[in-house]
């Protein structure tokens, strides 16, 4: 069983780099395009990571993962955020709503790749 | 990878085109914080993404351009005219940015509006502080510089609750693995008993051995996510791999257990304690005002429809389903031939029911086609926003009916004639602000677009409440040009009509915006390109409209298959109000080219005349009425065949003077029928 | 319908008119049809024949003979339609021509190829590409963009 990546970013081709990068590397993806769609998926079912923007309309980034964490079934999901900045405070305020790493944008493929091996396997 | 730069590309023209529609509605409403988060949202979104596929010049600038609308995001210092007109003109900027391949010229031009940028946000905010970067050297992934194993000592000690952020050690401990040969211990001294353990805590530490060719920052980078919930310990063992060495790895840890070691320990532990209380409360607060700010993004945009069910569908491919569409009618055309000719009921039944299908098939890859007006209405603001302070006017373009839908190649077509009607209004027509002072006229110019859908066409009406047209200049110029003698008496609406003569003009002066109004004459051509037709009124001193219609250019129409003479033609059914049969002899009778059917009087054409007749005039014909304008006009045909639905072909580029037909069909016994554009017949006979 | 023209190519297609010897580029020539029904369009020049179906694309068909300036004469059994194809306003356009008759398809170098004489031998220059020689006959190579982008046209300026 091949693990589930759900990914989160209102920008569509950053969603279809990723839906590429991260299909051709053997993971299934689901796709939401903001913060709102992708708590829709938080139903129960298997998610084995959350990969989410951090700006996004209707429901951000910060407030999607907040959420997340307190649903049982995925307290203790991977979640990691896309961010353009290196900013200390944004990558604090992540962290504090529960992400458990980032990813920076721009990001290639083996970036991509490299950093998903952090957090799941 | 190619084809999701191309993705990106498209996607970045939405982005340019949601910038330009929020600023001009940040124009009339400065105060407008949804908008000014929305347009922050965009640029930083642009940003980002442009970084990802390369386009490191439209990422920079709008990097800046974003940190300038940051400011005004808290409400706190409000927008000004200046601002908005500066950041639209960067976007016609950053247009030009968008090249794979920048030269020195295009990196000059960022350049450019990178500091005029900065200058803006000086403005605004003297004291500009902008975020630190953290330089995180964790990037660097870089090997030693002899390949040479060299031996670490890793102490890894996770927070207990590490695992609420969705950490898993373990993955931390396999990426060591992955970058050298280890060797690692398990510290279970903190394991409590099993009835108080709580299973989301985290009780369990390592340490571990590696000797890798990797860099300390390689080796620090794989705990880069939880430097704030673990203690992390990296020390050199040995220049060399002494991993299977137990003895010198025996004496490492002896030093290590030394009490150098536990001091260190226990400032490392208070330190990172004490930095914990601290930072909480600072981070806290800082989460909470992240957190705030993010939830202006919460509602829904104000100016952009960002949910909507729709999918992007290349434009070619619509027009290569349009031709199947019109190939499965062809061959239609011609199963409904053979079916008749067989006279098979079976046959006939489904023929009826595909035919039905059909119909339904092509009304939906027209629909499919359709795009409403509203797309143009931007570029059509944008305009007029632009012109209106460059000549110092205050005109604002008002809009109606813009859901209109029309073909979009049509669309694409009627941008430029609608830019010149405009450019000539701001220009000409509109007053400047003494003079409709002086007429007591109020000092914003209204420039009104107003769209309908009138039968089968369409009308597209450009209304300024300007000065109107001055019928004595018309005159005299089109006099002076030649055009119509001294005597000659017209009416003022076709005086109005010598506007479009090419080489006509009578404004005084030449003016950089739009000419010597010499592109009228363009305007009406290409109206008439598009089969459609375009008229004036005005009024002096208080308006000028043009009134634009157009026919919904169906490449498939339901038409009424006839018979002239032989040749076969076909005419709209949209158009088609009655038909009549009638005795020829009764058309010849009439001297006035008008008959009366049912009590009511109709001029006719008789097409047989019209169109080379020669041979027996038939015992009976039929006359159809079709609309014309506002009235009723008819058309007599020898034979009225059957109701048929008619894919239009071009009839070519060698056709352009003639233009009584739209096009010709090809019939199911492979032959042709012209389709007869009535406005046009009936104009060029009467 | 032919969408590109073929360039480089050393072999003319020749057809009869008014007794003159033509010659065509091949790759300008689309197709050659046997004198088939062409649906009149009304009101349309003389030398205008009408359209015809040919694979789903209407093509107008112009009568050579008229439009080249001779006289109009019977239709006989080799009466053809050539389908040429060349680029007007950037687009690749065909268009029917009826001729009197098809003859070889020719190669000529072209060195053998002279230009137009602009003086004497009556014939309008703008709409020769070149003249040739063969058994004893010259060959008018003719132009055809500039023939189908004109109306009515006189390839010889004596008409016959």
């Amino acid at each position: 069983m091949s693990k589930q990546i759900l990914i989160a970013d209102d920008s569509e081709s950053i969603r279809e780099i990723l839906v590429f990068s991260l299909e051709s590397a053997g993971y299934e993806v689901l796709v939401a395009k903001d913060g709102l769609d992708a708590l829709g998926f938080f139903d129960g079912r298997t998610i084995d990571l959350l990969l989410t923007d951090y700006h996004m309309p209707n429901l951000n980034g910060l407030e999607l993962i907040v959420k997340v964490r307190q649903m049982e079934t995925y307290k203790f999901l991977p979640i990691l955020v896309l961010t353009t900045e290196k900013q200390v405070d944004i990558i604090r305020a992540a962290r504090d709503s529960g992400a458990t790493g980032w990813l920076l944008k721009p990001f290639n493929t083996e970036k991509l790749l490299q950093t998903l091996r952090k957090v799941i396997r | 990878m190619n084809s999701f730069v191309e993705k990106f590309k498209v996607e970045v023209g939405e982005y340019f085109e949601r910038l330009e529609s929020g600023l001009l509605q940040l124009e009339q409403d400065k105060e407008n914080l949804q908008n000014i988060g929305d347009i922050f949202r965009i640029m930083h979104s642009m940003k980002g993404s442009g970084g990802m596929f390369g386009f490191d010049l439209l990422s920079d600038v709008t990097h800046d351009l974003e940190s300038l609308f940051e400011i005004f995001r808290s409400g706190e210092q409000k927008v000004d005219s200046e601002v908005i007109s500066f950041t639209l003109d960067s976007i016609d900027s950053l247009r030009n940015l968008m090249i794979e391949n920048p030269t020195d010229e295009h990196r000059l031009l960022a350049s450019k509006l990178k500091s005029d940028t900065q200058k803006l946000i000086a403005r605004f905010n003297p004291s500009n502080l902008k975020g630190e970067f953290v330089k995180q050297t964790a990037n660097s992934f870089g090997t030693n510089s002899e390949s040479q194993q060299i031996t670490y000592y890793i102490s890894f000690v996770p927070d207990e609750d590490i695992f609420n952020n969705g950490t898993n050690p373990l993955y931390l401990i396999d990426e060591l693995h992955a970058l050298g040969e280890c060797n690692v211990q398990v510290v279970i001294d903190q394991l409590p008993s099993l009835v108080e353990i709580d299973p989301v805590k985290c009780y369990v530490s390592w340490y571990l051995f590696i000797a890798t060719t990797e860099s300390v920052d390689t080796l620090q980078d794989v705990f880069i996510f939880v430097a704030n919930c673990a203690q992390i310990k990296i020390e050199k063992v040995s220049n060399e791999n002494v991993i299977h060495q137990d003895a010198v790895l025996a004496d490492f840890l002896n030093v290590q257990l030394n009490h150098d070691f536990w001091e260190l320990r226990e400032t490392v532990i208070s330190e990172h304690n004490q930095a914990h209380e601290t930072d909480t409360n600072e981070e806290k607060e800082e989460a909470d005002v992240v957190l705030n700010s993010a939830t202006e993004f919460n509602k829904t945009t104000s100016f952009a429809p960002t949910v909507v069910d729709s999918i992007r569908v290349d434009s070619v491919k619509i027009d290569h389903y349009m031709n199947l569409v019109s190939e499965i009618i062809t061959a239609q055309s011609r199963l409904e031939q053979i079916s008749s000719n067989l006279k098979n009921s079976d046959l006939e039944l489904i023929t009826e029911n595909f035919t039905k299908l059909n119909r339904q098939l092509r009304d939906n890859a027209f629909d499919m086609s359709l795009i409403p007006l509203q797309s143009l209405v931007v570029r059509l603001k944008r305009l007029v926003h632009d012109l209106s302070k460059s000549l110092d006017k205050e005109v604002i373009l008002i809009t109606e009916g813009m859901d209109t839908e029309l073909d979009k190649n049509i669309i694409e077509k009627l941008i430029e004639p609608l830019l010149h009607i405009i450019r000539n209004s701001l220009d000409h027509g509109i007053e400047s602000k003494t003079e409709r002072h002086k007429k007591k006229k109020g000092e914003v110019g209204t420039i009104t677009l107003r769209a309908s859908t009138v039968g089968s066409s369409v009308q597209i009406e450009i209304e300024d409440d300007g000065e109107g047209l001055n019928i004595a200049k018309i005159r005299e110029k089109a006099v002076s040009n030649g055009l119509i003698s001294v005597q000659e008496k017209m009416k003022d609406e076709e005086i109005y009509q010598l506007i479009f003569e090419p080489g006509f003009s009578t404004s005084e002066e030449l003016t950089d915006v739009s000419g010597r109004g010499v592109g009228m004459d363009v305007v009406r051509r290409s109206v008439q390109a598009l089969r459609g037709s375009i008229e004036i009124v005005s009024e002096k001193d208080k308006f000028t409209r043009f009134i634009i219609k157009l026919p919904l250019s169906l490449s498939i129409i339901d038409g009424l298959l006839t018979s002239v003479n032989g040749s076969y033609y076909v005419i709209p059914s949209s158009i088609i109000h009655k038909l009549h049969s009638v005795n020829p002899e009764f058309l010849k009778k009439e001297f006035r080219q008008v008959v009366e059917l049912d009590g009511i009087q109709f001029p006719f054409l008789n097409l047989r005349e019209e169109f080379d007749g020669k041979g027996q005039i038939p015992d009976e014909q039929f006359v159809v009425i079709v609309y014309y304008g506002n009235h009723s006009f008819g058309l007599v045909v020898d034979e009225v065949v059957r109701e048929y639905q008619a894919v239009i072909k071009p009839l070519g580029r060698m056709f352009k003077s003639q233009d009584i037909f739209s096009g010709a069909s090809i019939l199911g016994t492979g032959q042709l029928a012209l389709v007869i554009d009535t406005n046009k017949l009936i104009k060029k006979y009467t | 319908m032919a969408s590109e023209i073929i360039q480089g190519l050393n072999s003319y297609f020749t057809f009869r008119l008014g007794g003159k010897l033509f010659a065509v580029n091949i790759g300008q020539i689309t197709k050659i049809l046997e004198l088939t029904e062409i649906t009149k369009v009304p009101n349309s020049p003389q030398y205008f024949r009408g359209i015809i179906n040919l694979f789903g694309d209407i093509i107008p068909v112009f009568d050579g003979r008229l439009k080249f300036g001779f006289q109009e004469t019977e239709l006989t059994r080799e009466t053809c339609i050539l389908i040429l194809v060349f680029e007007l306003d950037g687009q690749a356009v065909n268009s029917g021509i009826i001729v009197d008759s098809v003859e070889k398809v020719l190669i000529f170098d072209p060195e053998q190829i002279k230009p137009a004489p602009t003086v004497g031998r009556g014939f309008n220059a703008e709409f020769i590409n070149g003249i040739t020689i063969y058994n004893d006959e010259f060959v008018i190579i003719l132009n055809i963009e500039k023939i189908f982008s004109e109306e009515e046209i006189s390839i010889i300026n004596v008409v016959e």
